[in-house]
């Protein structure tokens, strides 16, 4: 069936109240996403309905039309019915109400680099592990896993001026600059001496900022503001060395002086708010926090929780909410296993299946959205479930010792030597959430469609299951065997420089080139020795056979696909002869790259052996 | 709106690498810039649809330019065009 997506986006524009009332419109991977002066006069089951939409979504001051892979083309189209206010489209719409950016704040600063954080968090964890089995701590090898394990948390500031630079607007190398005086050790020195140090005849509060959370964010809000008034104030020829001296220097004194002590007296009460919540009851905290995450998930605003977890670690050491939190992640994943066990429908087998693992695994998006809460009943029962578990966890007092998103790849995080009965508390937690996540489901039930008469619906799941995904990072697998090296190794200047796009080299074992994933043949080469790829979730990839192999004219490279030819994962693609190729001189390399990244997006190779299906590259969007 | 038609001389034809030296070569601009060839369009910024076009050597390509930077973007193409193609 094929959508006119001009159709498609005339119809929504007019929904939407016209070009008056549509302030801004931007699109993600499979979304587009308006910002309305009055979001009231929507109809938003209407606007669902148009053909071409798949569903719609109000989050975040933001009105939110999920179109799927044709987005581009819909978002084309409403360009040409819209002008929108490009103010608008830095600061994020029309003032959303301030509850709603503060989440929007908060969840651009950290997502880039929660994977990174989470990463230390499950290092510090197995480092417990070994500990607890009687590790010797005086060794050199434990002490320098020990603090690699903390520099992200400890260096944290830094981690945030990068991101806040970006969403605030300001030159990143300066907010930096500003976050590392912060934790710079002439400064540490003087905390730690302790002795009365003013600044112009005022004192200053000597707190330390590593691990610090609110006083950065203040710091480079504010900091963004006094570089753009500099920069309009100064002479051009002097701006860009003067323009940031200056910001430098008001603003590193302007944080020691007011940010950071405002900064921390307002994390300290967000965190001290919580912890007496916890205090008076735990598992009444349990109960709340285990039932209700997933529901804040859908809305989007969990972000709000993030600085207090963090908080959390470096004043305690620890952090009681994603102790409970994790009760929630494995009731849903439990949940949507019981719709896999319970079901009939084939299609929803499948979307259950995956969603149920990638659950398990901590990201719950596509257990939620494509399974529990559609079908209802086991998103409740999802929810159920994790509040008994959150009061378990709440009863044993289980803690994460170090960051992380909770799921079975970081249990170590929750282990610490002396704190056993904390640990078997949580593990106990989190699989009482789990099993009475699926037995719930299983006997409550739910509306099962045996047949496919929804074949729509079903691709619906599908695309939205995508979309978590893709929002978020992912990772391409290898299309060959062979010895993996990144591009900026591969000996050709093009390819090295990264003009085409980011990803490996891969010397190759064999003759074979098979799909990475499903997806559909973009673009076949005369030539043959170059395939292009798009995956059925948007990523475009070029597989390109050898360098300068494109003068063999075709000799030596069969292809097993034509042009436009939709694939599955793990199909053959292309067969080359190795010898013939390197025979006649050329290096047989194969160039795997993704080709429509941003600058921004952070691309990380596999290098070494690899196997063909294995990941090979992981991609983090930071859009 | 500008354009321009050029016949390649490169015996390999737009391949891979001379692509993307195009697709980097648009980018710097802030015009729509799109590529013709035997009634095929293909948008100047994306790579697969450049190489998908299948040009080769002796071909005639059709270069359109339009924007607020079309003149600059129009030499700068060409230039590219004769230097590399």
């Amino acid at each position: 069936m094929a959508i006119d997506y001009r159709k498609t986006a005339q119809m929504l524009v007019d929904e939407l109240g016209g070009n008056d009332n549509i302030i801004n419109a931007a699109h993600c991977a499979t979304r587009l996403r308006f910002v309305l002066k009055d979001e009231s006069i929507v109809d938003k089951e209407k606007a669902a309905k148009i053909p071409g939409v798949i569903t719609t979504v109000q989050a975040g001051g933001q009105f939110q039309v999920v179109i799927g892979n044709h987005v581009k083309d819909a978002y084309q189209y409403v360009m040409e019915l819209v002008t929108v206010d490009e103010n608008a489209a830095v600061t994020g719409g029309k003032k959303p109400n301030l509850f709603n950016r503060m989440i929007d704040v908060i969840s651009s600063i950290f997502a880039p680099f929660l994977y990174t954080l989470a990463a230390c968090g499950i290092l510090q964890g197995i480092l417990g592990i070994f500990v607890a089995f009687g590790a010797d701590t005086t060794n050199g090898t434990y002490r320098i896993l020990n603090f690699v394990s903390w520099t992200a948390f400890t260096f944290l500031p830094i981690l945030i001026s990068i991101t806040a630079s970006k969403k605030f607007g300001m030159n990143t190398y300066v907010a930096v600059v500003i976050a590392c005086a912060l934790v710079c050790p002439d400064y540490i020195a003087m905390v730690e001496a302790g002795e009365s140090i003013k600044f112009l005849g005022i004192p200053v509060m000597l707190l330390s900022y590593t691990s610090s959370v609110i006083p950065i964010i203040l710091a480079i809000w504010v900091a963004s503001y006094v570089e753009k008034l500099f920069n309009k104030i100064l002479p051009l020829v002097i701006k860009s060395l003067f323009s940031a001296m200056l910001t430098i220097a008001v603003m590193v004194p302007l944080t020691l002086l007011v940010f950071g002590p405002v900064g921390n007296t307002i994390g300290g009460a967000i965190g001290d708010a919580y912890n007496w919540l916890y205090g008076l009851s735990p598992i009444v905290a349990g109960v709340i926090v285990g039932g209700l995450w997933e529901v804040l998930v859908i809305f989007g605003v969990h972000w709000g929780i993030t600085p207090v977890t963090v908080g959390n670690y470096s004043s305690l050491g620890y952090d009681t909410f994603t102790g409970m939190q994790a009760s929630a992640v494995f009731s849903q994943a439990g949940a949507t296993l019981g719709v896999l066990l319970k079901t009939k429908n084939k299609e929803m087998k499948k979307v259950a299946g995956s969603a149920a693992v990638t659950g398990l695994f901590g990201i719950t998006e596509p257990a939620i959205y494509g399974v529990n809460l559609r079908l209802k009943r086991p998103m409740i029962c999802g929810c159920i479930a994790g509040a008994v578990g959150g009061a378990v966890a709440g009863g044993f007092n289980a803690v994460s010792w170090g960051y992380n998103m909770p799921g079975i790849a970081t249990i170590p995080a929750y282990f610490k030597a002396g704190h056993t009965t904390q640990f078997i508390g949580f593990l106990i937690s989190i699989a009482v959430s789990f099993i009475l996540g699926a037995v719930l489901t299983y006997f409550v039930g739910f509306k099962d469609d045996p047949d496919d008469n929804g074949k729509e619906k079903e691709k619906e799941v599908e695309v939205k299951a995508n979309e978590a995904k893709a929002a978020r990072n992912y990772k391409i697998a290898a299309p060959a065997d062979g010895k993996s090296v990144p591009i900026s190794e591969v000996h050709d200047g093009v390819f090295s420089s990264e003009t085409l796009g980011r990803g490996v080299g891969i010397y190759p074992d064999n003759g074979r080139i098979v799909a990475p994933f499903d997806g559909t043949v973009e673009m076949l080469a005369d030539t043959k020795h170059a395939i292009g790829l798009r995956s059925d979730d948007d990523i475009a990839v070029l597989i390109h056979v050898g360098i300068d192999t494109v003068k063999l004219n075709g000799k030596g490279f069969s292809p097993a696909v034509a042009d436009g030819a939709h694939f599955k994962k793990g199909d053959l693609l292309l067969e080359f002869n190795i010898e013939l190729i390197t025979k006649e001189g050329f290096d047989p390399t194969v160039i795997f790259i993704a080709t429509e990244l941003e600058d921004d997006d952070k691309v990380e190779a596999v290098t070494g052996n690899v196997k063909a299906l294995n990941d090979v590259i992981g991609i983090s969007e930071v859009r | 709106m500008k354009q321009f038609n050029y016949t390649i001389k490169d015996e390999v034809g737009i391949h891979a690498r001379p692509a993307g030296l195009l697709v980097k070569e648009v980018k710097k601009f802030g015009s729509k810039v799109t590529v013709d060839k035997d009634g095929k369009t293909a948008d100047g910024t994306k790579l697969m649809a450049i190489m998908g076009l299948g040009v080769k050597c002796g071909n005639t390509v059709m270069v359109t330019v339009e924007g607020t930077d079309e003149d600059a973007a129009c030499e700068a193409l060409k230039t590219f065009f004769e230097a590399n193609l």
